[in-house]
């Protein structure tokens, strides 16, 4: 079967083709779709055939479900039995339903109250929000404010801070200060018990001195006590004589001194001799004496004067310097002051010595010593710018005589137990009272005085200074010296026999003088080679019959002179050091040097 | 280009049929017209059957490939057919599992559809499944440029080195190798583009 | 020319679709399925609703996939109808097309399975590549995103022709700037055979360009029928779309206006002695 349409015509031209086959196209198009209506009216039935099966499907499953229902509900009316009950039931069913009525009415009712509850609880609401709102305005204030008073706080506390800080450095410091605190007051304890250990020390100490005071006192108190009552009664004898020679004639005169009564003193004589076993001594017996001059001048002219050739004894008085050294005037005892502040009380059993007590007392050393005319007491002059007076019976302080600026060179008794006169490095003369302990005359020397001597019993007194002066005072006469006499250096010291008639003097210029107090002028002048004074207060001595002087030098050697001729009698060195104190009461002649060494000489 | 024109294909055909025939590997030369193809009969262990020394394998696998031209792509296209010991014919599933596993990840992505399908045998007018070709000429490209340094140039025979192991299949590639080496004149083709 | 277009486009074929009668059940007469077969579409697009149509007048528990046959000779679905049509059937005398509905027994050594739309789909877009391998070596198709390619097919499953139109125009376009596509997609379908060679659109002769035609490729393919151009032999036949243009027809404008939707050329030779 050939398609008609096939054409072989190549008598197309190129551009034909396009038609021929549009052509073609379109024929088998309208050859095709002739049966297109027929089919797509097919296929349109078909499809709604379809649905129509669906629906009918459909229906059918409807109508069986409604059968069913309608089956269910004959079989519910079939099941009622009777008209009657049937109206019962609907009679049931009006009360029912009026029942339900009135409930349908109840529930408008209270319909009604709840819309009306709801408005009135619409306008609560309101107002609450309207106070929420106001509470949230009061609520933002307060924030505002909370706000504020935080930065307050924060600023505060800030402030808070530094005081704390503050505070702790301060207390820091606190701290430290108190620890430096307690610290130094634990030293000023330690040092305020320190301090107390050494009073209560010292306390002690002193109170053992003042103890050992006591029981040398007591010891003095009970040998004394029984010398006293022995000498009490010779004493009391000599006293009248003596007062009855003293009342006679106030006024010192050398002559005078040989008026006394050769029997007196050779009674008083022999029983000191007896008092002192041994060798005889005749020494003169002026320790009884009350301080008169004239009374020793017999006793002593009577006493027989030995040269200082040999020394007799020698022993060590004191720690260091023997400054000065008396006798009593009875010349039983020695009294050797040093500058070791003690004075020792010798007695010699034959030539040896013995100590028999210790003076405690000086604060300073002791430049001059003298017994008082009773030997009662012992006045030392010291260096402590005082005069101590001792009681010789209880071997205690008396009386410290106080009063001069400097040290106190020289203190002696005038004539009575209770007048006393001291000069001193202060330039100036002091008389004291002792039963007043003060001081009654103060003469201005002018220069310092280093001895003084009593010239006659009670007023009068010489004084050599150190401007090369002697100097003689009137106590009851005015202020000024009496008489001045110049001597060729400086004063040491002075002495006098027992008539009490010459002076002699030692000076510094290594000379003896012999001064006429009287015409007040030199009569002599002694001196030698190997004599040199040693110190300012190198003492000399008068013989106390007035025939020979003593000088002490500082080789050592002690010479002496023969007064009328004026020739050296004796050299003799037995010291090594310079000799610089001496006392020729009694006879015999006790030196004393710097070295501690004391030498009672003799001739030989 | 890793394309050739349908002479060469021929020409290539003839060449590997030549040195099948020498090898005894089995391959056909059809020629139903002026084009030619290539086919083959493979017997494949089937998969997950137990295989022990000495012993016949119980189920097989026949499979059968035929290397057609397609003008469309100027590449050589593998259309194969498998079939179990009953002679029933395996789905398209089954077929899958006969990819090896490197190849495996192609058949679950997006190119379901188009690495192993079922076609229609251009010759034969038959279902077949094929391997499609549209990925031949990004593999056949590094291959030609390797191929220009060895003396064999028979697109077909490196074509197939490559895609019968795609299916799992063994060809004797060294074998051919030698083949070709020495038989110079029979096995090459020209340039080709 | 998109009335062309539209004009080829509104091609159809009407099918009367029946039901083998060995397979139906007793006692129930199925009656025929018409349908107006578009000539682009593919069978296997009506096979849900003739299953549904004759479902019915199957014994359950016996239906297998469906295929087709037309006088004993089982329809490849993976062929276009039009083709399929012009391969086996005068106009004149068999309209409408009876086409014989089978659910048993699939023929699995003629025709492949049609497991789904999916691989109707799938064959679809591979000859459809195929198309695009020749005219611009894929390069139309690759720009397409894949939207764009299930909107062609979306546009012919559903025989829209706007939407298939929208993109398939793109694939008329030249290939590299030039009018022409590089090769033109044809396969000529003679006596059982399928013949395919590549053709340009343009060829040289005698140092001029000149347009390959129809006659070209005929006389290429089947030289013994169409070599000579003078022989007017009225047992041959050439059909493409059911139209027979005229043998100096460029094919390029053929294959541009008178393709299939797959892009292809299929041409149908038949001589009187082997009308298929």
């Amino acid at each position: 079967m050939m398609p008609t349409l096939s054409v072989f015509d190549e008598n197309n031209m190129a551009s034909d083709y396009k038609n021929v086959v549009l052509k073609q196209l379109e024929e088998r198009n309208k050859l095709f779709d002739k049966f297109s209506e027929l089919i797509n009216s097919h296929s349109s039935l078909y499809e709604s055939n379809k649905e129509l099966k669906k629906a009918n499907l459909q229906y059918k499953v409807d109508i069986e479900k409604v059968k069913d229902e309608n089956q269910d509900l004959c079989n519910k009316v079939q099941t009622g039995v009777s008209v009657a009950e049937r109206s019962e039931q609907f009679t049931a069913l009006e009360q029912k339903l009026f029942k339900v009525q009135e409930e349908l009415t109840e529930v408008h009712r209270t319909k009604g109250a709840r819309a009306q509850q709801i408005i009135d609880l619409n306008l609560a609401l309101q107002e609450k929000e309207k106070e929420a709102s106001s509470n949230i305005d009061v609520v933002c204030a307060k924030d505002e404010m909370i706000t504020a008073l935080k930065a307050q706080v924060s600023s505060m506390e800030q402030e808070l801070n530094d005081l704390k800080q503050a505070n702790q450095t301060v207390n820091d410091e606190y701290q430290a200060l108190n620890i430096t605190y307690l610290a130094i007051e634990e030293k000023l304890k330690k040092c305020q018990l320190e301090n107390r250990n050494l009073i209560e020390r010292w306390m002690n100490l002193k109170h053992v001195e003042a103890q050992a005071l006591n029981t040398e006192n007591n010891q003095f108190k009970r040998t004394t006590s029984t010398k006293a009552v022995s000498l009490e009664t010779q004493s009391e004898t000599s006293q009248s004589a003596t007062r009855r020679d003293s009342a006679s004639s106030p006024q010192a005169s050398p002559s005078a001194q040989s008026s006394l009564s050769p029997p007196v003193a050779v009674t008083l004589k022999q029983r000191f001799s007896d008092f002192f076993s041994g060798r005889s001594l005749r020494h003169p017996d002026d320790e009884i004496h009350s301080g008169h001059a004239l009374g020793y001048a017999s006793t002593h002219s009577s006493a027989i004067v030995c040269l200082p050739q040999e020394a007799v004894s020698k022993w060590a008085a004191h720690e260091n310097e023997v400054t000065a050294t008396r006798f009593s005037l009875s010349g039983g005892r020695l009294a050797t002051g040093g500058s070791d502040r003690l004075i020792h009380l010798w007695t010699f059993a034959g030539d040896k010595s013995r100590l028999q007590y210790t003076l405690r007392g000086c604060n300073g050393g002791v430049t001059s010593i003298d017994f008082d005319p009773q030997e009662q007491c012992l006045a030392a002059g010291c260096n402590d710018y005082s005069t101590k007076v001792f009681s010789l019976i209880t071997q205690r302080l008396k009386v410290c005589l106080t009063g001069h600026n400097g040290k106190v060179l020289s203190s002696r008794f005038l004539g009575s137990q209770v007048r006393l006169a001291s000069g001193g490095s202060d330039r100036t003369v002091k008389v004291w009272d002792l039963k007043t302990g003060g001081c009654t005359r103060t003469f201005m020397a002018g220069s310092s005085c280093n001895e003084i001597v009593a010239v006659d019993s009670a007023d009068c007194l010489a004084s050599g200074h150190f401007d090369r002066k002697i100097r003689v005072w009137d106590i009851r006469a005015g202020s000024h010296a009496v008489n001045e006499i110049d001597v060729s250096g400086r004063v040491t010291s002075l002495d006098m026999p027992l008539d009490k008639t010459s002076m002699i003097c030692c000076t510094k210029d290594h000379t003896l003088e012999l001064v006429d107090l009287r015409k007040a002028s030199v009569l002599k002048v002694f001196s030698d080679d190997s004599f040199r004074v040693a110190t300012d207060q190198t003492r000399c001595a008068f013989s106390t019959d007035g025939r020979y002087v003593c000088g002490l030098s500082s080789d050592g050697s002690v010479l002496s002179w023969d007064v009328d001729t004026g020739s050296l009698a004796t050299c003799t060195r037995e010291h090594n050091d310079p000799v610089i104190s001496c006392c020729w009461i009694g006879g015999r002649l006790v030196t004393g040097d710097k070295n501690k060494q004391c030498i009672l000489w003799s001739d030989s | 280009m890793a394309t050739i024109s349908e002479v060469e294909f021929g020409k290539c055909c003839r060449g590997l049929y030549k040195a099948s025939n020498e090898l005894q590997d089995g391959w056909d030369l059809i020629e139903p017209s002026e084009s030619v193809y290539l086919s083959k009969k493979f017997i494949k262990a089937a998969p997950g059957s137990m295989q022990a020394n000495y012993q016949i394998i119980a189920e097989v696998t026949t499979i059968e490939c035929h290397v057609v031209y397609s003008p469309s792509y100027s590449c050589p296209v593998l259309y194969f057919t498998a079939s179990n010991s009953e002679g029933k014919r395996l789905s398209l599933e089954d077929c899958q599992k006969l990819i090896s596993p490197v190849y495996q990840e192609h058949l679950t992505s997006d190119f379901k559809w188009s690495f192993v399908t079922m076609q229609e045998h251009p010759v034969l007018l038959k279902p077949f499944y094929q391997l499609h070709p549209c990925h031949t000429t990004d593999f056949m490209k590094p291959l030609i440029e390797l191929r220009n340094a060895k003396c064999v140039r028979n697109y077909v025979f490196s074509w197939l080195s490559v895609v019968l192991p795609v299916l799992g299949l063994n060809f004797r590639t060294e074998e051919y190798l030698v083949h070709f080496g020495e038989s110079r004149r029979d096995g090459e083709c020209d340039t080709l583009s | 020319m998109s009335s062309f277009a539209r004009k080829l486009w509104n091609g159809r074929i009407p099918a009367c679709f029946e039901l083998a009668m060995y397979e139906v059940k007793a006692n129930s007469k199925p009656a025929p399925y018409y349908v107006m077969l578009p000539r682009s579409s593919y069978l296997t697009l009506f096979t849900d609703q003739i299953r549904d149509f004759f479902e019915i007048h199957m014994e359950t528990g016996t239906i297998d996939e469906v295929w087709f046959e037309f006088r004993g000779k089982t329809l490849k679905w993976h062929y276009p109808c039009g083709l399929l049509f012009d391969m086996c059937c005068d106009p004149s005398t068999d309209l409408p097309w009876h086409i014989t509905v089978h659910f048993q027994s699939f023929p699995e050594k003629d025709i492949m399975r049609c497991p789904g739309v999916d691989a109707i789909e799938s064959h679809y877009i591979s000859v459809l590549k195929e198309a695009d391998q020749l005219k611009h070596r894929m390069q139309v198709y690759s720009s397409l995103n894949q939207s764009q390619h299930k909107q062609l097919w979306h546009g012919l499953k559903t025989d829209n022709f706007e939407e298939f139109w929208d993109i398939n125009k793109k694939f008329m376009e030249g290939h590299e700037g030039t009018m022409t596509f590089k090769n033109i997609p044809v396969r000529i379908y003679f006596e059982k055979r399928i013949i395919q060679k590549l053709f340009p659109s343009v060829r040289v002769e005698n140092d001029s360009e000149r347009d390959v035609t129809l006659h070209n490729a005929l006389s290429n393919c089947i030289p013994e029928l169409f070599e000579d151009l003078d022989r007017k032999t009225e047992t041959t036949a050439v059909l493409i779309q059911g139209t027979t243009p005229p043998f100096n027809t460029p094919l390029q404008w053929l294959s541009k206006n008178m393709a299939y939707a797959d892009n292809f050329l299929h041409i149908c030779v038949y001589t009187n002695n082997t009308n298929s």
